[in-house]
Parts: structure tokens; C-alpha cells; sequence
């Protein structure tokens, strides 16, 4: 593939605005947007220093988000405290099979793979790595569109501890599990948001790929 | 002299510089090298948005005051909306998940429905709106922070979590809320908020002409 004859707008001298896509000079830069008055900037400032910043945050939190308890269910005054892998082991050993797959990746492999998805993508930045510009965009992709998913666990125990609360016959209270998970979700989707792609092509500039040639 | 920026656009992903091109309707085009998707000229965006915003808002209330679930065991009820689980949340004292669940499922989808509205009116009917800017700006800032399809999926879990200890009925929220999501996803689809920073590039151009 030849990506030498690829051009970026900020090499021809131009400046995309991320908020509204009209194209401006180079010159604009630091300026602000004649169309939606956002500050403009050829590359997000700052972007891989705030990602990795959320991105520590989140692996921080994740520990507690799946060692704490993310509720109780209480029936007849009796019931033990529940981790997210212990509801996901309840749902298989109950045969739910299907449902439990799902919490299981919503839960545990869609967080895991987001921060690894991030951590691949900032240190392949970091060290250079020479891997393609594409499959790093598409990795990119994929975890800002998973992302959100992850809230799915957060949800369920809304819709339960709202249900279940039948006072001694049966209830289930949230456990502090559930808000260092949220944390984990929300730090891996800002890491992501602050994460600029164009970093990724922009070692693929024709002056690049002609220094690594010679 | 260069060529003015007008005559070319970039890609948002990954900056390549391409030369703008006329769309006809339905065409998209996309990024060349990253393939990320830059303009899809849809058919009357701002009318079919405005449409889509006003069923979105007649459906937003229902969706949050009417019971979405009711269970029954041993004889004694219990129903949930979006809001009862956010105080539930908040009184299991988990003041910090209560919010998340509140600004996620209630309160972006609800300013996101009021923005649209907002925008796609002014758009539509020529209303010099004074916070049109800060809308779109807002309204592109929120894009993908709204949650609605995933507490429903939440939801149908916890009713699979729930069946076999106790019976539950669906309420007429539930109906709401996935009709909500229907119309949401529309929007997704059928509206496009880069056509609507481009009506308001071009108004305010000729506005300023015009001074
Ligand atoms: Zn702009
Ligand atoms: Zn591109």
C-alpha cells in the first residue's frame, strides 16, 4: 500500500475544526472557529498525556470494581454480599447460559479489552511501533464503540435495587463495588475521547515514509 | 496564492486532505485511507429531525414517570421507573452510581432531545435562535453519552435475574421507553448534525454579508 501519496491537511497548511469540519488554515491555530467558536488546534492538546492519565485511573479502580461487592441480596433477614464475577458464576450455575455470557462480556472481557485496546494503541504511539496505521484506527473504533456497553452491569443493579425491596421477604441494596465500576467506565470512555486518531497516520507522511527508505 | 480552504475538506480521523465534492441525495462519502464516514447527504435532515425530536419529547415523559416494571411476591408489590432506581441508588447510598445512572439515562437523552428540538426548529422555520451555537456545540459534545438502549437491556437481565422468584409485568413505560430508543436511533440515522453546523455556517455568512 502506498500511503506516500496520501497528503494531510496539515501538511498542505490546513486546519480541520473537530467540532463543526469546516477547514482552515494552519495559521488559525490556537484561534477560534469563525462557525461554532470552539479554540482550534491541528492535534488535540495535551491528548496523550490526558489519555494515559484515564487510562491508570481506570486499571486503579478496576481492581476494586470486581473485588468489592456490587450488591446484597437479602431474603428472610439472610444473604451474602455478590461480585460481579460472583452474579456472573450464579447466572451459569442457574443455567442461564445466554445471559450470563452476555454480563460476562459487558462486565469483565469488554472493560479488559478496552484498557488493553488503549494501552496497545498509547504505547505503540510511545515506542513507535510499525504496526498499520489502519488496524490501529480500527482497534480505536472498536473500543469507542464498545464502550459504552460496559454500563450494562450498572443498570441491572438499578433495575434490581429499585425491584427487589420487599423489606424482610426479600431485598437488595447496592455495594460500593458499583461505583468503582462506573469509575472504570467512564475513565476508559474519557481516555478514549481524549485520545487524538490522527496521531496515529500522522508518521505515515510522505517525508516519513521517504526517511524510512533511505 | 493557495487554494482557499473552502474547495477541500479533511478527515476527522486521521487528517487526510481531500477535495470536496458535490453529493447527490443518499450518497456518503467516506475517508479514502481510514475509511471513516465523512458526509452522507440524507434526505431533509433538519425536517425529518424535527419530526423525530417532537415524538422523542412526547415520549420522553411517559418513558421516565410510568412504571417500567412491577413485580409481585408473596403478595406484596412493588414497580420501578428510571427515577425510582436512581433514588433507590441513592438511598442503598451510593450517591456516585445514583448520579451516573440519573445523568446517563435521564438527563443527557432528555437534553439531547431538547437541543434537538431547539435546533432542527430554528433550522427549519429560519428563527434566529441566540443559542444555536452553544446547542450544536453542546449537542455534538453529548453524542454517545446518552444510555437509554443499555438500561433497557439492563432491564430484560434483571427480569431473567428476577422470574423465577417472583412474577413481574411489564408496565406501560417499557413500551415508551423502547419506542424512545426506537425514534433515538432514527435520529441516529436520519439526522446529521454536520448538515446542520452547515446551514449555520451559511446563514451566518450571509447575515454578515448583509451588515
Ligand atoms: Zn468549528
Ligand atoms: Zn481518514
Amino acid at each position: 500500500m502506498n500511503t506516500g501519496s496520501y497528503k494531510s491537511a496539515r501538511q498542505e497548511g490546513y486546519l480541520l475544526c473537530r467540532h463543526c469540519h469546516t477547514l482552515h488554515t494552519l495559521d488559525q491555530q490556537d484561534q477560534h472557529c469563525h462557525v461554532c467558536e470552539t479554540p482550534l488546534h491541528s492535534r488535540m492538546e495535551h491528548t496523550l498525556q490526558r489519555s494515559w492519565a484515564f487510562l491508570l485511573a481506570s486499571v486503579i479502580c478496576f481492581f476494586p470494581a470486581n473485588l468489592l461487592p456490587i450488591m446484597t441480596f437479602k431474603s428472610f433477614g439472610s444473604g451474602a454480599p455478590s461480585t460481579i464475577m460472583g452474579g456472573i458464576i450464579e447466572l451459569f450455575t442457574g443455567g442461564f447460559w445466554g445471559i450470563g455470557l452476555v454480563v460476562l462480556i459487558a462486565s469483565i472481557i469488554i472493560p479488559c479489552l478496552k484498557i488493553l485496546g488503549m494501552l496497545t494503541l498509547l504505547l505503540s504511539l510511545k515506542f513507535h511501533w510499525r504496526t498499520s496505521a489502519r488496524q490501529k484506527t480500527w482497534l480505536y473504533r472498536g473500543v469507542e464503540w464498545v464502550g459504552r456497553w460496559s454500563m450494562l452491569d450498572i443498570f441491572v443493579i438499578a433495575v434490581l435495587v429499585a425491584l427487589v425491596q420487599l423489606g424482610s421477604l426479600a431485598s437488595i441494596s447496592p455495594g460500593h463495588g458499583a461505583t468503582a465500576f462506573a469509575a472504570v467506565v467512564i475513565l476508559t470512555m474519557l481516555s478514549a475521547l481524549n485520545f487524538d486518531t490522527r496521531l496515529i497516520w500522522d508518521k505515515y507522511a510522505p517525508t516519513d515514509t521517504q526517511h524510512h527508505d533511505t | 496564492m493557495k487554494t482557499p480552504a473552502s474547495s477541500f475538506t479533511a478527515c476527522h480521523d486521521c487528517d487526510l486532505l481531500i477535495a470536496r465534492t458535490r453529493l447527490k441525495k443518499g450518497q456518503s462519502l467516506n475517508c479514502p485511507r481510514c475509511h471513516a464516514k465523512l458526509f452522507h447527504a440524507r434526505l431533509n435532515p433538519i425536517e425529518r429531525g424535527l419530526a423525530l425530536a417532537i415524538t422523542s419529547l412526547i415520549l420522553f415523559l411517559p418513558a421516565n414517570l410510568l412504571p417500567i416494571l412491577s413485580l409481585s411476591i408473596f403478595g406484596q408489590q412493588q414497580s420501578e421507573t428510571i427515577l425510582q432506581s436512581v433514588l433507590s441508588l441513592y438511598d442503598g447510598g451510593l450517591a456516585i452510581v445514583a448520579a451516573v445512572v440519573l445523568i446517563f439515562a435521564v438527563l443527557v437523552p432528555g437534553l439531547q432531545i431538547l437541543l434537538l428540538t431547539y435546533i432542527t426548529a430554528c433550522l427549519q422555520f429560519r428563527i434566529n435562535g441566540h443559542y444555536l451555537r452553544q446547542s450544536l456545540n453542546l449537542y455534538h459534545t453529548l453524542h454517545g453519552w446518552g444510555m437509554l438502549e443499555i438500561y433497557l437491556i439492563g432491564t430484560l437481565i434483571a427480569v431473567i435475574k428476577l422470574k423465577d422468584i417472583a412474577n413481574l409485568e411489564p408496565g406501560l413505560g417499557l413500551y415508551c421507553l423502547a419506542a424512545l430508543i426506537f425514534t433515538t436511533c432514527l435520529t441516529n440515522s436520519l439526522f446529521d448534525i454536520q448538515h446542520a453546523w452547515q446551514v449555520f455556517g451559511q446563514r451566518r455568512d450571509t447575515q454578515k454579508a448583509h451588515l
